[in-house]
């Protein structure tokens, strides 16, 4: 295998002659090649032809030297020529000898070549089993040598003129009878830039003849050749290709040949470089057009957009547009990953080449970008205020509130289409219902912030009994063997009989407890803002264990396997064994963990703080994968069917494939998802600050219904018997029809 | 000694340097049949030669006293011959024409004895050969497994196996891949098998397994980056791995060396990794047909792998261990020879991962063998 050569430029590449003026330079070039070998390079003062004075070697690649050397003929003066010199590594005989016609002939036909940005081509010839071409010494330093030094991209006036030379060379190349010449390797390595602003191409694939014929040669350097020289076809389109390349390079500083193949759709230039303007980018974008009879189909017409770039009046784009031959029409969008509509010229005008995409972080696909974001919390913040101020319907409001956001949101279904649910029933408690109902044989229960837990009749919402506590309650009720418990503000938990509501017994803890309670085999799990998990006997509320972290713990336990997992405010995600409280283990995550894990298999998902969501092999304590989001996750993820569903604060409901966390859907509400996804029956139901209930197809992400609550919803919901339960911030709790 | 103390590197901690060294150059055995018809007892005399040790392999009049030194040093010993011929493995009925004609050795030179490790429920063979065009072998490949001592007594696996395929022609491409797998060995077992038996979480906080292996691999590049840059040369080398931690596998890769598993559900081998490839590129972006790409002469040509770049912006994919029957880690010098059906037959039907081995080897030879062939199998109990 062989791999064509990178990464070689600060020693010259194959036929650049960079101008080498210290000898310090040249002595290690000289001890690098002598170093690989006896007799690899010739020695100074080595005569060739008995009229070649070599003087010193001045660039060098993995199949060819150049050399600095005298013509001899010219006795009286110093001429000073380039000698190439070409290693042939076959050993067939017949096939060396083929080769060398080849040799000649691209050598005859360069020779006929008159331009000034093309060296003239002297001499040729064979001595000591390797090929020579003399030809005309180049004073200055490649383009690629020079942005090296640079660092930066390279001024976009300079890069539009040198491209400008650039096609007046490739079009008399590409005019010549009868054949045009295809220069099939234009990268900047291969232009030359003369102290008095003079490009000259150099290098025209002739020592490529002598390459091997093994596998993984081609002619063209990977990165800036077209896809269709990858066929063998060579077509002057493919020098527009390269030279769109090449040009990439140069303003962004960005080398194609450490990127994926074909990628530049990818690569903006703007995005890359934001100075460039927005027409320098349309038209190197069309150079580098995947299809060919997309791009420029003749230098010509390349070079005319871009003097018309450099007209000093045109410095918007109305004077390329206007001139129909080069308007730059039908830019494609198929590789943006964006597939909407294809861009007129009113829109090029306003947006930058690639809109929707933010600018800082090319690599979110789809995702709400921070450019994104920010307008729609603008938009939701004007909505808000609108709302406010004119004292619209929840309906109206939410509503309004959504769409702002599917104005960025094309590819989503709007919220004028989606229908709305039923309402059963409602029941007013006297504060916000912050805490998720819970179901259970036919009633029920939810906490309020009005510090009252209660009972109401599932399918009527008949009020059965309320209990208080001491203060707010936002945790969620949990019931198991006759009794219902729940967690208050005042730093209690409470249990009650499931009849009656009388209190069976209190325990207390050392801060207020908003993580709800879990009930497993007998044994009741909670934590605290005191900072410790709590292990309870479930019927009698004596304390089992308790174990401590090292901020409060609000993220309800979850127990699978014998181990009880949960998240703490100092970023870890405990495993503790769920018989004695001993640690398993902790992972930890880069901000505090207020979700609850949720477990499948061998798999514990956990959202936090840092806008991950966290996926966990049980067995190692190590992250499977995580997930990006543009904000906090504080909902807990569900688990169904090989997915897993979560909510984050920057609007979105997620849905990701389980195993390898990759996003399968997402969908954008009108405000932060705090409330924790339920699913049931293949439907998946959340609630949005923005104030709606959602119901959307688990598969697919499609909203199914809407239901607009008079105020925000971070109660997660509940499903009994075909109602979905959730409490609102409008003190209300909601019992809605699950199927319209 | 350390190196004679040979690739047992099963369950001992302390054993990893010293193993690994001496899996990473192939193994090579003279195999001296020429004649078709008697290939086949010659390999049943052949069988249960143990060879453990390539510097001793090579020298043929040691040969015996290397198997009895290793017999004595292991107990059991790990790299023997398969017997092909045993009728305790039987080949699956299916196939029993097509898949015994690979099971004569090859290579008339010196043909490669595998490796065989095993740990819990995964069994894994490993070796290398030089093909029938090339005379040297640029592919270099590592294997390590251990158990790490669990939380309840539950012990968990830990593997790390590494295939990597050096490139440069004369510019020493083996180099390149040896370095690779030796760095890139040690810092997994660094990184990610020390901390298993400490308890500790890996890198930094919030980071993923994936992402820890993308780092070490990132350090295998520029450990061949520096000494390329030291000696002046623009080796490289592919490199695919996979990382067995409990119940999941992360594969990374970078280059054309390819992962593949054959899944427990319908026996269909999958390709796992995608490979750096321009013509990969060109058959995603759907400018050519697989077939094309297949004989396209381009078809080795890079545009990602260990030595060229300050990253190696490896790829990395996630699986359950329990979803695969086997995997196979191999150099193109296999997928390149042999149809991906034919893999999947010798895969399906062999009945150990070490005859496998041998098989794709000897398959891969015979359509041809213009590459080095390095194969790793692992079978999934």
């Amino acid at each position: 295998m062989l791999l064509k050569k990178i990464g070689t430029s600060q020693i010259g590449k194959i036929g650049v002659v960079p101008a080498l003026k210290r000898e310090d330079e040249t002595t290690s070039l000289e001890s690098l090649r002598n170093s690989l070998g006896a007799n690899n390079v010739l020695a100074r003062a080595t005569v060739l032809q008995e009229r070649y004075e070599v003087e010193q070697v001045v660039g060098y690649g993995g199949m060819s030297t150049v050399y600095r050397g005298r013509d001899l003929r010219f006795t009286k003066v110093v001429r000073t020529v380039a000698i190439k010199e070409m290693f042939d590594v076959s050993t067939d005989p017949t096939n060396r000898q083929e080769k060398f016609k080849l040799f000649e002939r691209e050598a005859s036909m360069l020779a006929t070549l008159n331009h000034g940005s093309i060296p003239k081509i002297y001499d040729f010839f064979a001595q000591f089993d390797r090929n020579y071409l003399v030809m005309e010494y180049i004073e200055g330093h490649n383009l690629e040598v020079l942005l090296e030094e640079r660092g930066n991209p390279m001024d976009e006036r300079d890069v539009l003129e040198w491209a400008i030379q650039l096609c007046d060379v490739l079009a008399y190349l590409h005019s010549q009878k009868p054949h045009s010449v295809i220069f099939r390797d234009m990268k900047p390595s291969n232009v030359m830039l003369s102290e008095a602003g003079k490009l000259r191409l150099v290098d025209f694939g002739i020592a490529k003849v002598f390459m091997d014929d093994k596998k993984g040669t081609m002619i063209g350097t990977e990165g800036y050749s077209p896809p269709e020289q990858y066929k063998g076809i060579a077509l002057p389109v493919g020098d527009v290709y390269a030279l769109g390349a090449t040009m990439h390079q140069l303003l962004t500083n960005s080398d194609p040949r450490l990127e994926v193949p074909f990628t530049f759709h990818e690569r903006l230039p703007r995005a890359l470089n934001p100075v460039i303007s927005v027409q320098t980018e349309a038209l190197i974008m069309r150079a580098l057009e995947f299809d060919a009879p997309k791009r420029w189909q003749t230098v010509e017409d390349f070079k005319l957009a871009m003097l018309n770039i450099l007209k000093p009046e045109s410095s918007s784009m109305t004077a390329a547009l206007a001139d129909p031959k080069i308007a730059i029409k039908g830019i494609s969008t198929r590789d943006l990953g964006l597939g909407s509509t294809s861009l007129t010229s009113d829109a090029f005008q306003a947006e930058p080449y690639f809109k929707g995409v933010p600018i800082q972080n090319p690599t979110i696909s789809n995702g709400v970008g921070p450019v994104r974001s920010n307008q729609t919390k603008v938009d939701q913040d004007k909505a808000t205020r609108r709302g406010d101020g004119a004292n619209l319907t929840a309906a109206m409001r939410n509503r309004l509130m959504a769409s702002s956001h599917f104005k960025t949101e094309d590819e989503q279904l709007s919220l004028e289409e989606v229908p709305e649910t039923h309402q059963l029933w409602n029941f007013a408690c006297e504060e916000e219902v912050r805490s998720s109902p819970t179901v259970h044989d036919g009633v029920v229960y939810v906490g309020s912030y009005d510090s009252n837990l209660y009972a109401l009749q599932a399918k009527t919402g008949e009020f059965l009994w309320k209990a208080p506590t001491n203060a707010g309650v936002c945790s969620t009720p949990g019931v198991f063997e006759n009794l219902v418990a729940v967690g208050s503000e005042d730093g209690n938990v409470y249990a009650y009989d499931l009849a009656k509501g009388r209190l069976q017994w209190t325990v207390h803890t050392g801060g207020p407890v908003r993580s709800s309670v879990r009930y497993q085999s007998g044994l009741l799990y909670f934590g605290s803002d005191d900072q410790h998990l709590y292990c309870v006997e479930g019927r009698t509320g004596r304390q089992a264990w308790k174990q401590r972290t090292f901020k409060p713990i609000r993220s309800t336990p979850t127990v699978a396997n014998g181990t009880v997992y949960f998240g703490s405010n100092d970023g870890h995600l405990y495993a503790l064994d769920a018989t004695n409280g001993q640690q398993k283990w902790k992972y930890r995550t880069l901000q505090d963990v207020v979700s609850s894990p949720a477990v499948l298999g061998n798999q514990i998902f956990v959202g936090s703080l840092d806008g991950h969501l966290y996926c966990l092999d049980a067995q190692s304590s190590w992250a499977m994968w995580r997930f990006k989001t543009e904000h906090y996750v504080t909902s807990s993820p569900a688990v169904s069917n090989g997915k897993v569903y979560f909510g984050s604060v920057d609007g979105s409901l997620y849905c990701l494939d389980a195993k390898k966390g990759s996003k399968i859907w997402k969908y954008t509400t009108g405000g932060q998802v705090t409330s924790s996804p339920r699913v049931d029956g293949g439907v998946v139901y959340v609630g949005s600050i923005d104030g709606n209930v959602y119901a959307l197809d688990a598969e697919k992400g499609r909203p199914l219904w809407v239901y607009p609550a008079e105020g925000p919803i971070p109660s997660s919901p509940a499903i009994a018997d075909g109602i979905v339960y959730v409490g609102s911030l409008d003190y209300r709790l909601y019992a809605l029809a699950a199927k319209l | 000694m350390k190196k004679k103390s040979s690739s047992n590197s099963v369950t001992v901690a302390h054993e990893a340097k010293a193993s690994v060294a001496a899996v990473l150059e192939p193994a090579t055995v003279p195999i001296t049949t020429k004649n078709g018809k008697r290939r086949a007892t010659k390999v049943a005399e052949t069988s249960g030669q143990s060879i453990i040790e390539p510097v001793v392999a090579k020298s043929r009049k040691k040969d015996k006293a290397a198997a009895e030194i290793v017999k004595e040093l292991n107990g059991t010993a790990v790299a023997t011959r398969p017997d092909l011929t045993d009728p305790l493995f039987p080949l699956a009925p299916a196939d029993p024409q097509t898949l015994s004609g690979f099971d004569v050795p090859s290579n008339p030179q010196n043909n490669p004895v595998p490796r065989v490790l095993s740990c819990q429920n995964i069994e894994c063979a490993y070796a290398s050969d030089v093909g029938r065009v090339r005379d040297n072998n640029e592919d270099n490949l590592g294997a390590f497994m251990a158990l790490v001592p669990g939380y309840a007594e539950q012990e968990m696996l830990f593997g790390f196996l590494v295939v990597a395929d050096g490139m440069g022609g004369y510019e020493r491409g083996e180099v390149a891949s040896q370095l690779a797998v030796r760095t890139a060995t040690t810092q997994a077992i660094e990184q990610i098998y020390f901390k298993a038996i400490a308890g500790q979480s890996l890198g930094e906080a919030g980071e993923t397994t994936a992402e820890t292996l993308v780092k070490i691999i990132d350090e295998a590049n520029s450990v061949v980056v520096y000494h390329a840059n030291r000696e002046r040369n623009t080796m490289g080398t592919t490199l695919v791995c996979a990382l067995l931690v409990g119940n999941m596998i992360y594969t990374g890769n970078v280059g054309d060396s390819r992962l593949y598993g054959l899944r427990r559900q319908n026996a269909a081998l999958e390709q796992i990794t995608t490979d750096h490839s321009v013509v990969q590129r060109l058959v995603d972006t759907g400018q050519l047909t697989p077939d094309e790409a297949a004989n396209s002469p381009q078809r080795s040509l890079l545009y990602r792998s260990l030595g060229q770049a300050n990253a190696s912006a490896a790829d990395t994919t996630l699986m359950d261990t329990s979803d695969f029957t086997h995997l196979l880690l191999c150099s193109d010098g296999l997928w390149d020879m042999v149809t991906d059906p034919l893999i999947e037959q010798i895969l399906r039907y062999s009945p150990t991962p070490a005859i496998a081995c041998c098989r794709l080897i000897n398959a891969a030879n015979q359509n041809g063998g213009v590459d080095n062939v390095s194969v790793i199998v692992v079978k999934i109990n």
